[in-house]
């Protein structure tokens, strides 16, 4: 049993790496719009459905085929604020109607990409998938490493974005305090449309690892967006480092509970985690309301 | 008495229904109706008295039909204990999850009870001894039959069991009415609006939200008894989040914070399906889509277009008066 753990931490911090990438998009999106987007597992499916017809329909290797998903999923994510969110807060901003919209958009892209491509698992060609590494006890694909190394590079370069950059004070600015941020010049607008086009495309980053890992299906979406619930909840909604570290902890719990426990009984665990918190501490471990925190 | 002469009259017709179409076919979709208005008409006391979203209500009548179709067949109760007893038992798990979850509000609410929806149906998934997990409950009895006038009245068959919906809808529908039209809606309403100062005047927000969500329950609780026993099987298919999120799409698209828009929501949203021969799936990309546009371009939902052609009328009666 001891000598499996090495490798289970190290899948561990795989799965926690994934957890990280789509928690972050939600955290943010709460934290500086205030909305919490019931479709943001919607865009992790579709950026696996992207990734997988640029490499197999349009025959383009799987590392630009990741950028080009990127960047169409960013296209998505900004047309979603601009025309459903902001339509939305110009007319009915009620928390619940947020929900509602959110609601039926997953459920537009969900039973529409099964319309078009049907239940089938699926999965993304990845060369990387073959290479195996032995570190000592560890076995490991390259491409499993190169999810841990996307989303490290993705959580420095967020991390660096909002720190030190103009834009990244204003995202800051209006999480804090929204009529204040709009009051100094901010342009509150573009700064939500940003925040959707960034959380979307963590997502569908995501999607496109994660695709070529495990399976492509429709309803992948919907298992990822419970735990992303459940991480962000517990990390903080709206805080980055309560994404990361309960991210990555989520999953390193999982795998190694998972090698002596039903993964159902984890779920049950974890929705019983998430409820406690919302009672006891709503903003969770790391986070502080409407504040987004590097 | 105008308004209850047209009531009367639409009773009427509800009950000639099942006569004028004799097909099976349409008389499935009228019992579908009926189990549809209640599991609307009660997620709508919710949505529209409490304003919040609730994500559980699939788990809540899943609750019910799991535990009246386990009530008749293990215990080998008959359905006039099962059914009341299935209620009792899904108003006190609605009791015992709105403790933790009416001490949220807004998408913290909508939050817990998707936690509570999937608890839930992991819990049937997973207790195989009793509910036999992915594969379903079959074998489960219909209501007993009866003598009336020495013709035995079977519920296996359609009239019969749309008769017995008919009943259990009306008296859900006449429960709401009573419960939101006196006293208790105005501090529902009052709730919702401003707890602060709604309790300020004697007002215990708490104990009318606990109260509308156990009645809210228990009604889903009966709807899940009358599924059971009409489709002879469940499974936990039928009652998981995409259950939850249909029976609020028909809430919001029949238009929230009356009786009448989530009736009107759950006939369309289950008889325009077959009116528009979707095969499968697709219907729910149409759902996803109208409530999206129902909730950016028309938050009273389908029943608002009648409030806007009725205004100039209700002002000239104002004159009037």
């Amino acid at each position: 049993m001891v000598e499996f753990i090495p490798q289970l931490i190290a899948n561990g911090i795989v799965l926690g790496s994934i957890y990280v990438m789509v928690a972050l998009g939600l955290t943010l999106i709460f934290g500086i719009v205030d909305v919490v987007n019931f479709a943001h597992g919607e865009f992790y499916m579709l950026g696996a459905f992207i990734a997988l017809m640029c490499v197999v329909k349009l025959g383009i290797p799987y590392l630009p085929a990741i950028v080009a998903t990127a960047v169409i999923i960013s296209v998505f994510g900004l047309a979603t604020e601009k025309i459903l969110i902001r339509s939305l807060r110009k007319r009915n901003p009620h928390p619940i109607n947020y929900v509602l919209v959110t609601v039926g958009l997953s459920s537009f892209l969900l039973y529409g990409i099964n319309f078009v491509f049907g239940p089938d698992l699926r999965q993304i060609p990845s060369p990387f998938m073959k290479q195996v590494l032995h570190l000592g006890n560890v076995y490991i694909t390259t491409h499993r490493i190169l999810v841990v190394l996307v989303a490290a590079i993705l959580v420095g370069a967020l991390g660096y974005f909002i720190k030190y950059t103009s834009l990244g004070n204003q995202m800051r600015a209006t999480a804090q305090n929204f009529q204040a941020a709009k009051i100094v010049g901010v342009n509150t607008d573009r700064i939500f449309s940003l925040t959707f086009l960034i959380g979307s495309m963590l997502a569908g980053i995501a999607g496109a690892l994660v695709g070529a890992m495990f399976v492509t299906e429709p309803t992948m979406g919907i298992h990822i967006i419970v735990k992303a619930f459940i991480v962000v909840i517990v990390g903080g909604m709206g805080s980055i480092k309560g994404s990361i570290v309960t991210g990555l902890g989520l999953g390193l719990v999982e795998t190694l509970a998972g090698a002596v426990m039903p993964a159902e009984f984890l779920d049950i665990i974890g929705f019983s985690i998430m409820i406690i918190v919302l009672l006891t501490k709503p903003t969770g471990i790391f986070g502080t309301k409407g504040n987004v925190s590097a | 008495m105008h308004k209850s002469g047209i009531t009367a009259a639409l009773f009427v017709a509800v009950l000639l229904l099942p006569v004028v179409f004799s097909e099976p076919f349409y008389q499935h979709i009228m019992i579908a109706a009926g189990i549809n208005i209640i599991l609307a008409v009660s997620l709508g006391i919710i949505v529209g008295y409490l304003g919040e979203l609730s994500l559980s209500h699939g788990a809540f009548y899943g609750i019910g039909a799991y535990t009246s179709a386990l009530l008749m067949t293990k215990l080998s109760l008959p359905f006039v204990l099962a059914f009341p007893l299935a209620i009792i038992f899904t108003g006190l798990m609605g009791f015992l999850i709105g403790i933790p979850a009416l001490r949220l509000s807004g998408h913290y609410f909508a939050i817990a009870t998707l936690g509570f929806q999937g608890i839930v149906i992991l819990l049937i998934i997973n207790m195989v001894d009793l509910t036999r997990g992915p594969m379903g409950l079959s074998g489960i009895p219909s209501p007993g039959a009866f003598d009336l006038f020495g013709i035995t009245i079977s519920f296996q068959d359609k009239i019969p069991f749309y008769y017995l919906t008919v009943a259990v809808m009306s008296v859900v529908l006449l429960l709401t009415r009573n419960l939101i039209g006196y006293k208790y809606g105005q501090a529902f309403i009052a709730t919702r609006e401003d707890p602060l100062l709604a309790a300020s005047i004697g007002v215990k927000p708490r104990k009318y939200r606990m109260l509308a969500f156990v009645i809210s329950t228990a009604m889903a609780g009966a709807a899940g008894s009358l599924y059971s026993h009409y489709t002879l099987f469940i499974s936990p298919d039928s009652f998981h989040l995409g259950e939850s999120i249909y029976i609020a799409t028909m809430v919001i698209i029949g238009g929230r914070g009356t009786i009448l828009g989530p009736l009107v929501g759950a006939i369309l949203l289950t008889t325009l399906p077959e009116a528009l021969r979707f095969t499968g799936d697709l219907q729910f990309v149409l759902y996803g889509l109208m409530l999206m546009l129902v909730v950016v371009f028309m938050p009273k939902g389908v029943i608002g277009i009648f409030d806007h052609l009725k205004q100039p009328r209700t002002q000239q009666n104002n004159h009037a008066g």
